[in-house]
């Protein structure tokens, strides 16, 4: 249980640390793009954009010089972000005293619930408007694969937490 | 519950408080208050065995089988 409790700390700092970065990145792309600031550039005869990192030179983004190609990548990393988010919310279940209670149940609903939905939504999203990439196809069946797996450990939380009040119950 | 606790019977007959018989069992208050209540789901031996030692008792005086409750 130690070991787990430990390992559970790491990734969930891990997570968190990605969570905001990925995030960070998302809202300065955003902002980058909107606003046209020095940090955007077109490049090879306005067929490529990049972005560079703040205060630098050094290019982090680059993509095609088109808006779905621009938006596309802002709400991917966007969108990472926020699963980062909830897996690092789903690996601070394990760090704790006790595991079985409601708000981890909480925690697991939210990342199957989000795994189910939005890869499905944003992949069907995209492909009415425009072409979408080969490995997106195996992206969403990957994200539904992890929603499946959570979406049974929290019918064994539930199940933990029932067994659980039941024994609080027995003096 | 057809079965019925009655600690605090034997509370008053050894003029002792809840507080107290708490402490000597090694239990919480409201542990000791879901017991009393008639809430609890059961009893461990050892639980039994130090209320009993605490209140110089048998089992019999602390739980009682009352027939024709409804859940029997």
């Amino acid at each position: 249980m130690k070991t787990v409790r430990i390992v559970s700390k790491i990734l969930h700092v891990v997570a968190l640390v990605l969570s905001v970065l990925y995030l960070a990145t998302s809202l300065y792309s955003c902002v980058v793009l909107t606003l046209k600031t020095p940090q955007f550039s077109i490049i090879d005869g306005g067929r490529r954009f990049k972005i560079v990192y703040p205060f630098t030179d050094t290019a982090f983004l680059l993509g095609e010089n088109t808006v779905a190609q621009m938006a596309t990548m802002v709400l991917l990393i966007g969108l990472y972000g926020v699963f980062f988010y909830l897996i690092s919310n789903v690996f601070r279940i394990f760090s704790g005293q006790k595991w079985f209670t409601e708000q981890g149940i909480n925690r697991l609903r939210w990342f199957y619930l989000s795994n189910f939905t939005v890869p499905i939504t944003v992949y069907a999203l995209f492909k009415t408007f425009w072409a979408v990439e080969s490995p997106a196809e195996l992206l969403v069946a990957l994200h539904g694969l992890l929603g499946v797996f959570t979406f049974f450990i929290a019918a064994i939380f539930e199940q933990g937490l029932h067994l659980q009040n039941e024994q609080d119950l027995i003096i | 519950m057809p079965i019925i606790v009655n600690v605090d019977v034997m509370l008053a007959r050894r003029k002792m408080q809840s507080k107290e018989l708490a402490e000597k069992l090694g239990i919480t208050q409201a542990n000791l208050s879901i017991l009393k209540t008639g809430k609890a789901k059961g009893i461990r031996f050892d639980t039994l065995e130090a209320i009993c030692h605490a209140l110089q008792c048998q089992p019999g005086d602390i739980l009682e089988y009352l027939e024709g409750s409804p859940d029997t």
